[in-house]
């Protein structure tokens, strides 16, 4: 059996040397996840600015897929919109659910995640970190409509 | 099988038991399952599995409901599952068996059953290694009766801290609930003289037996509870079928939280009565087929006797403790005496995560339990969030622990490369 397709060299650096440790100390929304079979937590601090992530601060403990896709998603976000970030968020799931690769740029290197789709007990791990960024995101959105809004009439402008 | 000493060395070292299970004919890829899970589920074997079969080809009625031949069977079967148990764990004839859905069911059961009798600042005592189905009923009914929960601590080598226990205990005190072997330590708890103290200061007590029965010798009068709670399924029997065992004097105090037919004695538009012990605790039709073959692992049991089976435990025990502990940076939750320990191990590797570790050894055959094992507040406590554990029954031998040993290696060198 050969471990290395899942456990691929970018996954073990990026769990071995996790980025997005920076701490947040005022951020504009975070969420704490945690999966309750097993235990693993994340929490996902947001820095954001006219609708996108300009800084993001992820603590994760857990398995080695788990921090690293912490970390993968630490990259993957900054500089995203929230329906950038929603499109991701669903690309990884895809990805997870359908083995199939993605040939989506936001992924980053998220795309070394697509051995856990042969884990299927494993995909939890892989996307604990991206719905609890997903949900810190949620909430900077309840609680700023107008910002949100305004950056689409600029758009539509 | 006369002397259990001389069966359980030949259990432990070329076992012959494993043909008897089914599901160990299973193959895991091009390798053969090493089944190390055996806390989560027991396996069973083919004669139990038959012995459910057996009573839907034959019998296959509902007990206690109608006058004919199929139905007249099954009360037969499901009482006569009732007496045997009864017998096997030793219970007294002031105490009766309850059939639940599974020991959860069971303590859930007394949790709820007892909230009239408990009032506020009343005091119910657990321990600090109990599985979350000894823990949250509790927490629901502290919560329900504004009652107080007081925790028994666990010490640094996983033990109970016996020293703390005579400021734990009080008058106030209503109820004790506590694990025989725990989950994650393996430690085996002094039931029989915590009972006493707790009886001596009026309160009741309830012992889950989740991991005890069908490990070892188990004598409900011995040990002196109130309630004892286990499940079939984790001792070679079927799944959804759990017992409580219980003093009368202590069952009559609880409500049935579950009502409907067959827990009834007398029904009008207006009330209802109760069934006499143990009929009102079990509303509804039965899980018959699991009740039905459940004596045939009772059988199984008795074949290599539960003394023999407990030290198979003790053997493996001590093997894999010695094992794990050659190499480095594994950390083992729980006593290192294997004799203060019931038929598992459960671990920390500081180099490879517990979900990490468990998946490289499932693609090698093995089957471990990876995560917090329904205990969090003991893991958390112990400063972790999961751990590793393999855990035993009759069918585990010595190989199984080197090929978890081997597996433990690969999995490091994975993370190494
Ligand atoms: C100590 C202990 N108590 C209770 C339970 C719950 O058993 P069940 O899920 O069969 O109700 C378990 C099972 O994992 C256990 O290990």
């Amino acid at each position: 059996m050969n471990f290395d397709d899942l456990y691929r060299d970018v996954i073990l650096d990026h769990h071995r040397h996790p980025r997005g440790t920076d701490p947040i100390d005022h951020p504009h929304a975070s969420f704490f996840g945690v999966n309750p079979t097993c235990g693993d937590e994340v929490t996902v601090k947001l820095e954001i600015d006219r609708d996108k992530v300009v800084a993001i601060q992820v603590e994760a403990s857990g398995c080695a897929i788990s921090t690293a896709a912490g970390s993968m998603i630490a990259e993957a976000a900054v500089g995203k919109s929230f329906d950038q970030f929603q499109d991701l968020t669903e690309s990884l799931k895809q990805m997870l659910r359908t083995g199939d690769p993605l040939d989506d740029p936001n992924l980053g290197d998220l795309d070394a995640l697509i051995g856990v789709h042969q884990f299927p007990v494993r995909v939890k791990c892989a996307t604990l970190a991206v719905t609890t960024a997903l949900q810190a995101f949620k909430i900077y959105m309840k609680k700023h409509p107008s910002e949100a809004r305004r950056e689409l009439t600029i758009e539509a402008g | 099988m006369g002397d259990p000493a001389a069966t359980s060395v030949e259990l432990t070292e070329n076992n012959p038991v494993r043909a008897r299970f089914p599901s160990l004919n299973r193959r895991m890829g091009d390798r053969p399952l090493i089944y190390l899970d055996h806390a989560a589920t027991s396996l069973r074997p083919a004669e139990v599995i038959d012995a459910a079969c057996d009573f839907c080809r034959l019998h296959d009625g509902n007990p206690h409901r109608g006058l004919h031949t199929l139905s007249a069977e099954a009360t037969a079967v499901y009482e006569g599952t009732r007496e045997r148990v009864a017998r096997w764990i030793d219970a007294p004839p002031d105490a009766a068996v309850v059939f639940t859905r599974n020991a959860t069911a069971a303590i859930n059961l007394v949790a709820r059953g007892i909230a009239d009798h408990i009032g506020e600042g009343d005091e119910i005592v657990l321990t600090e290694m109990e599985h979350h189905a000894n823990l949250v009923p509790w927490l629901m009914l502290a919560k329900k009766r504004r009652a107080v929960i007081r925790y028994l601590p666990v010490t640094d080598s996983g033990e109970l801290a016996l020293d703390t226990w005579p400021s734990v205990l009080s008058e106030r005190t209503k109820i004790v609930a506590l694990t025989h072997v725990s989950n994650v330590l393996g430690t085996i708890n002094p039931i029989e003289s915590i009972a006493e103290d707790a009886h001596r200061v009026g309160a009741l007590v309830l012992v889950d037996a989740a991991q005890s029965v069908g490990h070892m010798p188990v004598s409900f009068a011995r040990l002196g509870a109130d309630f004892l709670a286990f499940s079939a399924h984790k001792s070679y029997g079927p799944t959804g079928l759990g017992f409580l065992v219980g003093r009368l004097d202590a069952l009559e105090r609880l409500e049935p939280m579950e009502t409907g037919g067959e827990m009834i004695e007398l029904v009008t538009f207006e009330t209802a009565t109760w069934a006499p012990i143990p009929g009102r605790f079990e509303a509804g039709t039965a899980n018959i087929s699991a009740v039905a073959a459940f004596p045939t692992a009772i059988d199984f049991i008795e074949l290599y006797s539960a003394h023999a089976i407990d030290l198979h435990d003790k053997l493996l025990t001590e093997y894999a403790l010695e094992q794990l502990l050659r190499i480095d940076d594994i950390r083992i939750l729980g006593p290192l005496d294997p004799q203060l320990r019931g038929g598992l191990v459960a671990f920390d590797d500081t180099r490879v995560h517990p979900h990490d570790l468990a998946t490289i050894l499932n693609e090698l055959g093995i089957a471990v339990r990876a995560g917090h094992h329904c205990a969090q507040p003991l893991h958390r406590k112990m400063g972790l969030s999961a751990s590793t554990r393999a855990s035993f029954g009759i069918y585990s031998d010595l190989t199984d622990i080197d090929a978890l040993i081997d597996g433990i290696h690969q999995a490091r060198k994975v993370f190494t490369r």
